[in-house]
């Protein structure tokens, strides 16, 4: 991710959500919003959402998106965050970084897959990472995403 | 010298190559190349990271194409036709009266006011609220906005 400044963070996320639109990953209209908010000032940061509505896919996919941006001295923060991608019959998974009080239970950085608990320990994503995984996942390579696709769970935890 | 599998190829690119290139910038980054290169020249395009090859490319497409680049309306009429129909994005800002609803929806969704998931939230409780990142962004949002402090979580 190249961004020395938060317009150019803002303009990286633009860009990657119109290539997303047009290799025809994501369809309809897509709302980002952006707002200035508590501790960040404007000029360095804020808060990026896709959540209400979502992100749409091709399929009736969705994935909501918040992130809490602070750009200093030409890095990028991303103090919060959280990535929920879910397809139509509810399947979903949920990247996020969130304080914890709990760090045993749930790491700053984790993710959820399918039910809200237990938070599994992730690596550091973003919006980048979390597009190129849905992606080469869900819609690419149409032999591997055939494995995935349409398969039937349940379960009793 | 020891042999070994490895070696290289050199060979110039075709026209369809550059093209295909340039294409495939001008996806990721929403711009036709003719936009890129006269932001390239103004020192404008840092948020590109492939702005040297991106540049190249497009001088190459112009001595392939016969053309001057300045002047290059082949291309960009291609680029136009690749933006897709019912693909749009649409950015804004989120209005008072929206932050407000939005915390009003969650606390319906929840059954609790905002300030009791904050403080749930602080204690490490709200394991169950599946959207607890962003009703707590949405809150201090809403509190920066109306110029509150937000320790106390004290919302609509």
């Amino acid at each position: 991710m190249t961004a020395t400044t938060y317009a150019d963070y803002k303009r990286h996320v633009r860009s990657l959500i119109t290539e997303y639109g047009r290799l025809g990953v994501l369809a309809g209209s897509t709302p980002l919003v952006f707002n200035t908010t508590k501790g960040i000032p404007a000029e360095i940061g804020g808060v990026i959402q896709a959540a209400d509505p979502p992100l749409r896919f091709k399929d009736g996919a969705k994935l909501e998106v918040l992130e809490i941006v602070r750009v200093t001295n030409g890095k990028i923060e991303l103090p919060r965050y959280t990535y929920h991608y879910e397809r139509p019959n509810g399947y979903f998974f949920r990247y996020e970084r969130e304080d914890s009080t709990d760090l045993i239970r749930k790491p700053e950085y984790h993710v959820h897959v399918i039910l809200d608990l237990p938070h599994f320990p992730a690596p550091p994503v973003n919006l980048e990472i979390i597009l190129q995984v849905i992606t080469n996942n869900f819609y690419s390579q149409e032999i591997y995403s055939r494995q995935i696709i349409g398969h039937e769970i349940h379960l009793t935890v | 010298m020891v042999e070994n599998d490895f070696y290289i190829e050199e060979r110039d690119m075709t026209l369809d190559e550059v093209k295909a290139a340039l294409k495939k910038y001008e996806r990721k980054y929403g711009m036709t190349s003719e936009e890129f290169y006269e932001k390239w020249k103004k020192g404008e395009t840092e948020f590109v990271s492939e702005s040297v090859d991106w540049s190249g490319l497009f001088e190459a497409y112009g001595v392939l194409n016969g053309q001057n680049h300045h002047s290059n309306e082949r291309l960009k009429e291609e680029a136009t036709t690749m933006v897709e129909p019912d693909f749009y994005v649409e950015e804004r800002e989120m209005t008072f009266d929206e932050v407000k609803a939005a915390l009003k929806k969650y606390e319906r969704k929840y059954g609790m006011t905002s300030e009791t998931f904050y403080d749930k939230w602080k204690r490490g409780e709200a394991y169950l609220v599946s959207e607890s990142v962003i009703w707590v962004s949405l809150l201090e949002l809403y509190q920066f906005m109306n110029g509150k402090d937000c320790e106390n979580g004290k919302a609509v």
